[in-house]
């Protein structure tokens, strides 16, 4: 009985200096974010950027007049980190204290030219935040978005936007402007096709306007992938949709396939092979290309009607058309296949998914769907098993980011 | 002095001399004269009609060769565009072979294209539905117009005159998402090219 009183009064004497530091498995670090003065846009795109995310979430708080460290911790209970914000003219102020360590873990300026680009500012808050948490890298957050937009018959736009759409300008118009590709990992230009006489490719700096014609050719001509100073394009030289590679600087044109059905959606794969859509078999299935060897085969053979794909190592998804309805709505749903395994994982269910993209890290996926005849950007965080959609009130054609 | 007095009278009376017109007689050639008048006239009239380098140029033969083959190559080019506007090829759901039904149209485009002289190009132009994915949709589109352009070749058509290209689905004639419409928009259209 002794024993067990010392006892009680041992853990008792420690008791409030004992901090018990456990993240349960599902429980996400908590944000306090305090303000001196934040705009309810930036608010808001903090908001959307912490739920496609999903690693951490935030609790936007309430206003106070000094961005310095002055405060008791103890206010703070529940919170992991408290992050203070000041946004004044263009600039936003950010300081991320960690409630638990008891340290500054960012304190930066984040500046932009004109208040019409704040998301950007926002995303490049919420990669740093992300960061400094320790979880795993998420550059496509700050990427920009590149799509065109349906506007009448024969007439197409090209847009800018950031990742949450909260951003859009029109950057091309004036006739049927399609199939935009970034030219360069910076994102400086981007290439798409005019349809003139003749199918046009341009380059297009976003920056200056300055626009390049590259190459013209009858039929067909789309921009399929870009590597360096390579581009796969499906081409029509013949009247015959082909894939081709063609070398920026020496013009070089070489042709990658030779059936006489359909060859689209080239994708460089590894050092030197490709990845493309074909009909050759009587229906449109992933197939590769060694090009070392000419070798072409089929990629995966689960299923069949793939119409577009993206590869990621060896994570392949495909857009699949699962119903073949002449009269009535079609479904393409998006499927995640593991090369030379079984492993098949259904990423959406209804609707019309189409133009997977991976990101760089491989672990999310922009997509477009359209639902009722309305277009979305999809974003898949795959190993955060969610899919988010922003909307937008038109048809999008094509995209890239 | 008198000598240059004299010579200068005398170059007087040459050049007076020579501005002078010759005297009528009156009496004898009143009548000679009168009907002169007219045919003088005439004569004049006549001359100058045809001093009137303007009048003679625009009447120039060659000239008005040149501008009535330029407006009947127009006319011509806008009866070809009207006609080609007019015919419509339609295909079934992922499909670019061409349909029994639609086999008269090719033969009355073949017939149109061969019947029409001059130069020309007529541009396929391969159109799906909505359902379909970027570039798989505009390949289809383009099938369409390649085994098109290919019947016409069959038939005799030059196949120099033909081109072709794919819209995809960014040129619908409808957008009312209805099977009527779909089926409207999995088609080829002809183009007379400028």
């Amino acid at each position: 009985m002794r024993i067990i009183v010392l006892f009680i009064f041992i853990i008792n004497l420690y008791a409030q200096n004992l901090q018990i530091i456990k993240y349960v498995t599902n429980e996400k670090p908590k944000i306090a974010v305090e303000y001196i003065n934040l705009p309810a846009q930036l608010k808001n795109i903090l908001q959307k950027d912490t739920t496609i995310i999903s690693h951490y979430q935030i609790d936007i708080k309430n206003q106070i007049n000094n961005i310095k460290l002055s405060f008791n911790t103890n206010n703070y209970s529940g919170y992991n980190y408290l992050l203070r914000l000041n946004y004044q003219k263009n600039s936003l102020v950010a300081l991320l204290y960690d409630l638990l360590q008891h340290k500054v873990v960012l304190y930066k300026r984040y500046k932009i030219p004109s208040f019409q680009v704040y998301p950007f500012m926002i995303h490049a808050l919420s990669y740093d935040i992300n960061n400094k948490l320790g979880f795993s890298n998420i550059p496509w957050i700050k990427r920009k978005i590149i799509y065109s937009i349906y506007m009448a018959p024969k007439e197409q736009s090209i847009f800018l936007a950031d990742i949450t759409l909260t951003y859009r300008k029109k950057i091309i118009s004036g006739g049927l402007n399609i199939f935009p590709k970034w030219a360069d990992k910076a994102q400086t230009s981007i290439y798409y096709t005019k349809l003139e006489r003749q199918p046009v490719l341009y380059k297009y700096n976003i920056h200056t306007g300055a626009k390049e014609r590259i190459l013209t050719t009858p039929g067909m001509l789309i921009v399929s992938d870009v590597k360096k100073d390579k581009l796969l394009l499906t081409l029509a030289v013949h009247d015959q949709p082909d894939i081709y590679e063609y070398d920026i600087h020496s013009k070089a044109l070489t042709r990658l396939t030779t059936f006489d059905g359909i060859d689209v959606n080239g994708q460089f794969y590894g050092d030197n092979k490709i990845v493309f859509i074909s009909n050759r078999l009587g229906y449109p299935n992933v197939y590769q290309k060694d090009l070392d060897t000419n070798q072409v085969s089929k990629l995966i053979y689960y299923g069949k009607n793939h119409i577009s794909v993206a590869v990621n190592k060896e994570n392949v998804i495909v857009s699949t058309r699962e119903t073949d309805n002449e009269f009535d709505n079609n479904t393409f749903n998006l499927l995640l296949i593991k090369k030379d395994s079984d492993v098949v994982k259904r990423l959406t269910f209804n609707g019309k998914n189409m133009l997977p993209r991976f990101s760089q890290d491989g672990n999310t996926v922009l997509f477009i769907k359209e639902y009722k005849f309305n277009s979305k950007l999809g974003i898949i965080r795959l190993n955060e098993n969610k899919i988010f959609y922003f909307k937008i009130n038109r048809k999008i054609q094509s995209f890239d980011f | 002095m008198k000598k240059r007095l004299l010579l200068v009278a005398g170059l007087l009376a040459i050049l007076t001399g020579c501005g002078q017109q010759p005297e009528l007689d009156v009496n004898a050639d009143q009548n000679k004269t009168a009907q002169q008048a007219p045919a003088k006239a005439q004569q004049a009239a006549q001359e100058n009609n045809n001093t009137q380098p303007t009048e003679t140029d625009l009447t120039d033969n060659t000239t008005v060769k040149v501008t009535e083959d330029s407006m009947n190559e127009d006319k011509l080019n806008q009866k070809l565009a009207k006609d080609l506007s007019n015919e419509v090829i339609h295909f079934d759901f992922d499909k670019y072979n061409i349909r029994q039904d639609q086999l008269p149209i090719v033969e009355q485009v073949a017939n149109i294209l061969k019947d029409t002289k001059g130069n020309f190009t007529v541009r396929i132009e391969g159109n799906c539905d909505e359902w379909g994915s970027d570039e798989y949709n505009y390949a289809l589109g383009l099938k369409r117009a390649k085994t098109v352009k290919q019947a016409l070749i069959d038939l005799g058509v030059d196949a120099n005159k033909l081109t072709i290209i794919s819209y995809g689905e960014s040129n619908p004639v409808c957008t009312a998402h209805t099977k009527e419409c779909w089926a409207k928009n999995r088609r080829d259209n002809f183009t007379l090219l400028p």
